[in-house]
């Protein structure tokens, strides 16, 4: 058995082939199928990049960064632990109260309390356009502050 | 995050100085760079529902600022008169005037916030400090149970 007979057995023939698999053929073949047509509705790279000043490192509108995305996710799991840690302590702090609104009121701001870390995330979100990202920070930053669930930290109970 | 963005202050320039055309397109709305501002009648309504849930905030700190250091000086004097008097604790003054402002604090930050922006941004704004405002008088609270151990 020869190989080399082979080879040419196999490179006979085939030339055409593959010139036909290197082509999407013509409208007039049957096997020419027509794609379907999109249009570019959204944003486009080389306009987005076009400003006035020229600062390529800026990104268009409504386009968080990469680093912009680490910081949500950093800080999303810090307000999802601080969720926690208000939901695990807040039921140690349980002032008594004389009238059933009073009790009420409590109840409900304690729920609050809880959901605090998440109503921070989402509003600085939805208050603060991804075009200031300085801005979010900042408020991620005195969220996380302000919202240390210091019940769970000193280990209070009533 | 953009190094070439300088880093403001939240006084420094406002939400509502932002134009509707800050609002974002990761807003929840989606409504992009449209904003209508509240009408009155609604701003209205808002403002005085939200004075009434912020107002019993106040008024529960009153109460606490009014029996809570009584309690503290009956529990003084109980441990003074029973020869005991290193075990008389201090009022904690300044957490319980803390819990008092907090609701107008947070009060007039959502004002500022919502100011001139849509009924939208208002009820985020205030949804935003009184949750803020509710984490922060438990937590007093809780440093006025830790330090009294009598409440």
């Amino acid at each position: 058995m020869s190989v080399d007979s082979g080879r040419d057995e196999a490179g006979v023939g085939t030339s055409d082939d593959d010139d036909e698999a290197l082509s999407w053929g013509e409208s007039s073949d049957k096997s020419y199928v027509e794609g379907p047509v999109v249009e570019r509705t959204g944003w486009v790279p080389d306009q987005g990049l076009e400003d006035d000043d020229g600062d390529d490192d800026e990104l268009p509108e409504g386009v968080m960064s990469s680093t912009m995305l680490v910081v949500h996710g950093v800080f999303g799991a810090i307000f999802l632990l601080f969720a926690v840690a208000w939901l695990k302590s807040i039921s140690n702090v349980a002032p008594s109260f004389a009238s059933p609104l009073a009790d009420w009121m409590w109840r409900i701001g304690t729920w609050f309390a809880v959901a605090s870390p998440v109503i921070w995330f989402l509003a600085t979100v939805y208050l603060v356009p991804v075009a200031k990202p300085s801005r979010r920070f900042v408020w991620f930053v005195v969220g996380v502050v302000v919202l240390i669930p210091w019940p769970f930290l000193i280990g209070a109970s009533a | 995050m953009s190094t070439s963005d300088a880093t403001p202050g939240l006084e420094d320039e406002p939400l509502e100085t932002q134009g509707p055309e800050a609002e974002g397109p990761d807003s929840f709305d989606g409504e992009g760079a449209v904003e209508h501002p509240a009408g009155p009648r609604a701003v209205a309504v808002l403002l005085l529902v939200a004075g009434v849930i912020f107002a019993w905030s106040i008024y529960a700190a009153v109460g606490n600022l009014t029996q809570v250091p009584a309690q503290f000086d009956a529990y003084r004097d109980f441990v003074t008169k029973g020869g005991a008097p290193e075990l008389a604790k201090t009022t904690p003054w300044p957490a319980l005037i803390a819990v008092l402002l907090v609701p107008v604090v947070g009060y007039l930050v959502a004002l500022r916030l919502g100011r001139g922006r849509s009924l939208r941004v208002r009820l985020v704004s205030f949804a935003l400090t009184y949750a803020a405002v509710c984490a922060l008088t438990v937590s007093l609270t809780a440093y006025v149970f830790k330090v009294s151990s009598l409440l």
